[in-house]
C-alpha cells in the first residue's frame, strides 16, 4: 500500500530540478587522508627500479658470499657498488626538479618538502637496513669486526651522498641527475683505485683514516641535508621568477 | 571568503619584482594583466606559498599562506608545469589528489569527474607525453580543481592554446568563478575582457589600476581617436601622442592614438577598449604594419 502511494505520488508530481546543488556540495567537509595515509600513498610513487636495484644488489652479495671466498677485493667491490644504491635514492629526490613538478608539488596540502622528507625517510631506512643486512652477512665470513667492516663499506657510500647533495644544493639545472651520475661514477672509480693502489688500505696502518673520513662525511652530509630542506621551502631564484 | 594581500613585496638582489601590493579579493574572477617582467608570476607564486615574500603577508579567512590549511583551500596552475614520464592523465590526477589529501575513493571519483569536464576522459589512460599543449593545459586545470579549491590561481592559463581551446577555457573559468576566488594572469587582453569581473593592471611590480572593465577603461574613455593622415602629419602625431596602432594604407597612414582633444583635422573619437588602455600603458615601441 505504502509503495503504491509512493509510486502514485511520483507519477502525479514532477521532481523539482536541484538548485544550488554545487554550492551545497562544496560546503560539505569530505574526509581527508591522515598523514600516515599520505606516507603510505607515497610508497607507491617511488619508482620500481629503485626497489629492484636494491634487491638485485642484495641478491648479488648473497650470491657472492655463498659461492666465493670473502677477501679484501670482495669488500672493495661491494663498497664500490653501494654508491649506486644511494644514486637511485638521490634520483627519487631530484625527480621533481628533473620533471618540473616541483612548483605544483609545492602548492599542495602535502607539499614538496613533506614529499621529499617521506622519500628521504623511506629510502634512507631501506638503504640502512640493506647495509646492516650486508654487514651481518659479511661479519661471519671475515676477520674484521662489525664496526670496522661497516666503516670500509659505508664511507664511499657517504662520500657519494655528500657529493650528490652538494651538487643538488648548488646546481639549478634540470640535468642535475646526470651530474649526480658523474659524481657516483667518480666515487666508485676513486674507491676502486684507492683500494687497488694502496694495498694496506684495510690494515691497521689506515685505522685512523676510516673513522675520521666517516665522521667528517657524516657531518658534511648532515649539513647538506639541512641546506636541502631549507631550499625545499621555496622556489630558488632564477630569471624566470622575475617574469 | 576573503583573500587579503598586505603590503606584499619581493626583491631579487637589486630588482623589486613585487612592490608593496595590497589587495582584498572576494568571490569572482580577477584578471591580472601586465607585460612580461611586470611581476605577475612572482605575485601569484607568493599567493600560492611557493615563493617567500621579502615582506608583507597573505591570508585567506585569517589563515596564513604558510599553513597547511591554506594550501588545502588552494588550486594552482603554474605557467609551466611538468609531469612524470610514466604517468597517464588519470595517474597524474590520482598522484595530485594524494598530495591534496583526498582519500583513494574520492580521488578516483574526482579524477574521473574532472577528466570528463575538461574533455579528456577518452584519453585518460594515455601517457601525458602524447598530449597537445591544449590537452596539457586542460589537465592542468583539472588537477587544480581536484580539491574543490576556494582559491584558484591560474598563471597564463590560455598561453599556447588555439582560439577554439581558448574560448572553451574561458567559459570553464567563468563558471568556476561563481563560488570561489579565481585569479588569472595573462597578457592576452581579450581573455581578461571576457571573463574577469575585476581587472588588475600590473606594471613594474605595482598594481597601477584596478576595477571593473568600465571603470578601467574610463581612464581613456573619449580620448581614443582614429585618423588617416599623410606622412608629415604621421611624424608629428607619433612625436606628440601615445600611439596605439599604425597601419600603412595606399597613400596615407591610419593611426589610432590617445589624446585629450582631437589631435588633427579629420580625427574621429572612437569607443575605447581594454586593449587601448593596455597599449597606452605598455606599448613602448610603435607597431607598424608594413
Amino acid at each position: 500500500m505504502r509503495n503504491n502511494l509512493k509510486k502514485e505520488l511520483k507519477s502525479v508530481f514532477d521532481v523539482p530540478p536541484p538548485t544550488r546543488k554545487n554550492q551545497f556540495l562544496s560546503q560539505l567537509n569530505y574526509p581527508k587522508t591522515s598523514r600516515m595515509d599520505f606516507i603510505i600513498s607515497q610508497l607507491g610513487y617511488i619508482r620500481k627500479r629503485t626497489w629492484i636495484l636494491s634487491m638485485l644488489l642484495f641478491i648479488g652479495i648473497l650470491d657472492g658470499l655463498y659461492f666465493y671466498k670473502v677477501s679484501n677485493s670482495f669488500i672493495w667491490v661491494v663498497s664500490s657498488i653501494l654508491p649506486f644504491i644511494s644514486l637511485s635514492s638521490i634520483s627519487e629526490i631530484v625527480k621533481s626538479t628533473t620533471y618540473n613538478m616541483k612548483e605544483l608539488e609545492m602548492s599542495c596540502k602535502y607539499n614538496f618538502l613533506q614529499i621529499c622528507l617521506v622519500r628521504l625517510g623511506v629510502l634512507g631506512a631501506t638503504n640502512f637496513m640493506l647495509l646492516i643486512g650486508i654487514l651481518i652477512l659479511f661479519v661471519g665470513k671475515t676477520d674484521y669486526s662489525f664496526i670496522r667492516l661497516g666503516l670500509y663499506i659505508t664511507t664511499p657510500y657517504l662520500l657519494n651522498c655528500y657529493g650528490s647533495l652538494y651538487v643538488i644544493n648548488r646546481l639549478k639545472t634540470r640535468m642535475i641527475m646526470y651530474v649526480c651520475c658523474g659524481v657516483t661514477a667518480f666515487v666508485s672509480v676513486l674507491n676502486t683505485l684507492l683500494t687497488i693502489q694502496i694495498n694496506e688500505i684495510y690494515t691497521e696502518m689506515y685505522w685512523l683514516f676510516w673513522p675520521m673520513s666517516f665522521i667528517i662525511l657524516l657531518l658534511l652530509s648532515a649539513r647538506e641535508i639541512v641546506k636541502l630542506i631549507r631550499k625545499m621551502e621555496e622556489l630558488q631564484w632564477n630569471l624566470s621568477l622575475t617574469a | 571568503m576573503e583573500l587579503i594581500i598586505d603590503r606584499l613585496t619581493k626583491q631579487y638582489e637589486n630588482k623589486i619584482a613585487v612592490d608593496r601590493i595590497s589587495l582584498t579579493l572576494k568571490e569572482g574572477v580577477y584578471g591580472l594583466l601586465g607585460p612580461n617582467g611586470s611581476g605577475k608570476t612572482s605575485l601569484m607564486r607568493m599567493i600560492c606559498g611557493v615563493l617567500k615574500p621579502t615582506s608583507g603577508e597573505v591570508k585567506f579567512n585569517g589563515i596564513d599562506v604558510n599553513e597547511e590549511e591554506y594550501r588545502d583551500s588552494l588550486g594552482y596552475l603554474p605557467q609551466d608545469f611538468g609531469y612524470y614520464p610514466e604517468f597517464s592523465a588519470y595517474d597524474f590526477l590520482l598522484y595530485m589528489a594524494s598530495l591534496k589529501g583526498l582519500t583513494k575513493h574520492r580521488a578516483k571519483d574526482k579524477a574521473s569527474e574532472w577528466l570528463e569536464l575538461v574533455g579528456l576522459l577518452d584519453v585518460a589512460k594515455k601517457k601525458i607525453k602524447t598530449f597537445s599543449g591544449g590537452m596539457k593545459q586542460r589537465l592542468g586545470i583539472a588537477q587544480a580543481m581536484l580539491n574543490n579549491p576556494k582559491i584558484l590561481i591560474l598563471d597564463e592559463p590560455t598561453a599556447g592554446l588555439d582560439p577554439k581551446e581558448r574560448i572553451r577555457f574561458r567559459n570553464l573559468i567563468s563558471r568556476l568563478g561563481k563560488d570561489r576566488i579565481v585569479l588569472l594572469s595573462t597578457h592576452i587582453v581579450s581573455d581578461v575582457e571576457y571573463i574577469a569581473s575585476t581587472i588588475l593592471i600590473m606594471k613594474d611590480g605595482q598594481i597601477i589600476h584596478q576595477g571593473s572593465l568600465d571603470e578601467i577603461i574610463s581612464v581613456i574613455e573619449g580620448k581614443v581617436y582614429e585618423c588617416s593622415v599623410d606622412s608629415k602629419m604621421t611624424d608629428y602625431l607619433i612625436a606628440n601622442y601615445p600611439i596605439i596602432n599604425i597601419r600603412e594604407e595606399s597613400d596615407k597612414t591610419f593611426l589610432r592614438l590617445v589624446a585629450d582633444k582631437s589631435p588633427c583635422e579629420g580625427a574621429v573619437a572612437v569607443p575605447a577598449v581594454l586593449e587601448d588602455l593596455y597599449l597606452y600603458y605598455f606599448n613602448e615601441g610603435v607597431n607598424r604594419d608594413e
